[in-house]
């Protein structure tokens, strides 16, 4: 109790201003994402609020801000463009079970597979791909619109200069909304790309036919917008988390993220998850609980509702031009700095992250490249962690080989390559004591080493296995089950 | 329960209740025989933020600019609270020691003072704290218990002292009692410990009566005198049909009591949603210092 007066009162005011500030942002957001997806702009709008408002009360990261976002609605083009509004929100739903059926299972925790290195390159690809969605809305136009896009940029930017009491992306709709009406400028608005929303949303179940063919459309679709959607729900939980020094419960956050999008899809809105971009902007603002989210949200609806004649006449420049400074801001401008001195590995990870979605704009394949890559060169590296010495006794028949290090299958033909089969001496005794065997690869690399020095003659002892060695020896190896070697000493 | 030698933690914060519970924990600590730690946490409130900011602009690097500011704002706050703290610490010091406290310790802590104290507690064998601290002082609630507190008394796995702003040697004890497994224990507590030894101790039993009830309550309210009286307490009993809390609410009015001591028992967390503890109850009717044994 005491937990949930903190989670949600114990910043009131701060967190009431910050929603409202994010409110401002996400409106804009939310339009430009429902382009970007197909549908119409009141679809990414309530998905938006009721994203929002469910993942106020059952996320794991009081102060994120959850919504529509580019990520989730780049995922879905297809599927609206092939089938249609009715399958997306079906989708949705099923997006929200699997994400659910993952805070279950705890997978949050895979996280840790996600270096930093891919996690840079997801969000430089998201920010490339929001800049990207914005294009067409600045190919074959008037002059007026680079002008409009411009103007609204230098407002967003400048602006805060005067005075940082008012959202500048706020100025730059109302100024650019104003010109465009003022001088009656023939240029795209909003209303143009489709409905908004003229009431509140209502509860409707998709109408698709519930059948096994539906679900093979929908499920690739799903399982893509849960992984993409809990991968960015969980970055931006840990950017959260560094910025207000505090913990977040991840498993909640899968959970709450699966609901929120449940809720969206019934209320015919489209899959979103938590927005790193917004976030920052919510905590830059004060918020801090869970207040502040469920604000942005609240007031989101409140506003498009009402205001949904006025949204309509909002010029699409001002939009591009906010979408603009949001991939300005989600881009990880210091990662292009850093490639000069960070490792190659880490810089291979990030770029090969970039083009894979940039290319694909799948973001979920980038990250499986990124994390497979990652795996790779940390394999190649750890594999040179394997030293192997040995000494020959005082007679010259025997010699003692002592290996250190980490025994695998990256590691295990270097293994097997360091040792002399052609010095003929009678026995060999080789110290794993330093060692460590960890897979099938190592256990038969250390069998064949055993065997090549048998049939050179060479009695062969294998003493100190640790016991992590040991374990996967006596389950996998053979030979010191053999009748042959009474030899190895365990 | 209440031995000797056992640690006193006594939580203080910069509120002018510290002094109170700088006096409970001395003489918890001449009577027990135990060194005392003087704990100070430094909560930075990280639930809790401040910005002007609301320009909503995202610059270039905007997350790490952010972090950068938002780290930098703790930092020098965090540290001007370190000095602060020590400072204060020192001078409390002082006092104890000038007030004959010889085996002491302080400890100035990061963190939020319930969770600081549920992971120190079990070290110690009482916990003294400020049935205010500064939070509830600021918030202009003169007589109220703070919440911390209401939190603490049933989550802490040791004995607790609630003192006021001003602490005196108790000379008159009022024992809540109503025959329960948790009052038992309480008795049992004093009984046997020096903290209360040789004091007059006066047995409060409130709650309904009658029937198969009252025979049991009889029974255990007499087993309650003897144990006391055998260990050299002078006891005087009395029984109140009346809920706990107004009972010792009326005993407190028309008799000097310096100290009531009262059984805890463990509390889930649902229950203390669906209904107001009794024992939060009688801390807010009675103001005087208040021993809680669990």
């Amino acid at each position: 109790m005491n937990q949930l007066r903190q989670e949600w009162l114990s910043n009131t005011r701060n967190d009431l201003l910050a929603g409202l500030v994010v409110a401002l942002a996400l409106i804009p957001e939310a339009i430009a994402f429902s382009i970007i997806a197909g549908v119409d702009p009141k679809v990414g709008l309530y998905a938006s609020f009721c994203i929002a408002f469910v993942s106020a009360f059952m996320g794991g990261r009081p102060g994120m801000i959850s919504a529509a976002t580019g990520a989730m609605a780049l995922l879905m083009v297809m599927l609206v463009k092939t089938h249609g509004l009715q399958y997306l929100l079906g989708a949705t739903i099923l997006t929200g079970l699997l994400q659910i059926l993952a805070g279950w299972l705890h997978l949050g925790t895979l996280m840790r597979f996600v270096s930093r290195s891919v996690i840079t390159g997801f969000v430089n690809a998201l920010a490339i791909l929001i800049f990207m969605a914005q294009l067409p809305e600045l190919i074959n136009v008037s002059w007026v619109v680079y002008a409009m896009t411009a103007a609204g940029l230098g407002i967003i930017y400048l602006f805060p200069l005067l005075t940082k009491s008012i959202p500048s992306p706020l100025v730059t709709i109302v100024v650019l909304t104003a010109v465009a009406i003022g001088f009656g400028l023939d240029i795209r608005t909003v209303g143009d790309m489709g409905e908004l929303p003229d009431s509140l949303p209502v509860f409707l179940f998709p109408d698709m036919p519930l059948n096994w063919e539906t679900l093979t459309i929908i499920f690739p679709v799903s399982a893509t917008m849960a992984v993409v959607g809990l991968l960015e729900s969980m970055m931006t939980a840990s950017i959260v988390d560094d910025l207000t020094d505090t913990p977040s419960d991840k498993n909640r956050e899968c959970v709450g993220q699966g609901l929120s999008n449940i809720f969206s899809g019934f209320m015919g809105g489209m899959a979103g998850c938590a927005m790193i971009g917004q976030s920052v902007i919510n905590v830059k603002s004060g918020g801090r609980g869970r207040l502040s989210t469920l604000t942005a949200g609240v007031l989101l609806l409140i506003m498009v509702v009402f205001l949904g004649d006025w949204v309509a006449r909002i010029p699409m420049a001002a939009l591009v031009a906010v979408m603009i400074m949001v991939s300005i801001g989600t881009f990880n401008w210091a990662s292009i700095r850093n490639l000069g001195t960070n490792p190659k590995s880490s810089s291979v990870v990030m770029l090969a992250t970039v083009v894979v979605v940039v290319a694909t704009h799948d973001l979920a394949k980038g990250v499986l490249v990124g994390v497979l890559l990652s795996g790779f060169f940390f394999a190649h590296k750890v594999g040179r962690v394997l030293h192997v010495s040995s000494q020959a006794d005082a007679d010259g028949t025997a010699r003692a080989y002592t290996i250190t290090g980490q025994v695998f299958f990256a590691s295990s033909e270097r293994f097997v390559n360091a040792f002399d089969y052609r010095e003929v001496i009678d026995a060999v005794r080789i110290d794993v004591s330093q060692a460590h065997f960890w897979d099938v690869t190592a256990v038969s690399a250390l069998d064949k080493v055993v065997t090549k020095f048998r049939r050179e003659g060479t009695d062969v002892e294998v003493i100190g296995l640790n016991e992590a060695s040991a374990t996967l020896i006596d389950r996998f190896g053979t030979h010191d089950k053999g009748d042959a070697a009474p030899a190895s000493a365990h | 329960m209440l031995d000797t030698h056992q640690k006193i933690i006594a939580t203080v914060d910069q509120s002018d209740h510290s002094e109170g519970v700088a006096g409970g924990a001395i003489w918890a600590a001449s009577r027990l025989n135990a060194p005392v730690e003087f704990l100070h946490v430094l909560d930075r409130h990280l639930e809790r933020a401040e910005s002007e900011d609301h320009s909503g602009a995202l610059g270039m690097d905007a997350q790490e600019t952010l972090l950068e500011s938002l780290s930098q704002e703790d930092a020098s706050r965090s540290k001007m609270a370190r000095e602060q703290g020590r400072l204060f610490l020192n001078k409390l010091r002082g006092h104890a020691a000038a007030q004959g406290l010889a085996d002491m310790d302080t400890r100035l802590r990061h963190g939020r003072l319930t969770e600081t104290l549920l992971e120190l507690a079990p070290t110690a064998g009482l916990v003294v704290i400020g049935r205010q601290g500064e939070t509830t002082i600021k918030a202009g609630q003169a007589t109220a218990v703070s919440r911390t507190v209401n939190e603490l008394i049933h989550a802490l796995p040791v004995p607790v002292l609630l003192t006021l702003k001003t602490f005196t040697p108790p000379k008159h004890v009022l024992v809540a009692f109503d025959g329960r497994r948790a009052t038992r224990d309480a008795v049992r507590a004093i009984a046997t410990s020096p903290l209360l030894a040789g004091q007059s101790i006066h047995l409060l039993m409130a709650g309904r009566t009658g029937g198969g009830l009252q025979r049991d309550q009889d029974k255990q309210l007499e087993w309650a005198h003897t144990l006391l009286t055998a260990n050299g307490f002078s006891v005087t009993t009395e029984r109140k049909p009346l809920e706990a809390a107004i009972a010792i609410a009326g005993h407190l009015r028309t008799q000097p009591v310096d100290l009531l001591v009262m059984g805890v028992g463990k509390r889930s967390a649902i229950r203390q949603w669906f209904r107001s503890s009794d024992t939060a109850e009688i801390l807010r009717v009675s103001q005087v210092a208040t021993l809680i044994v669990r």
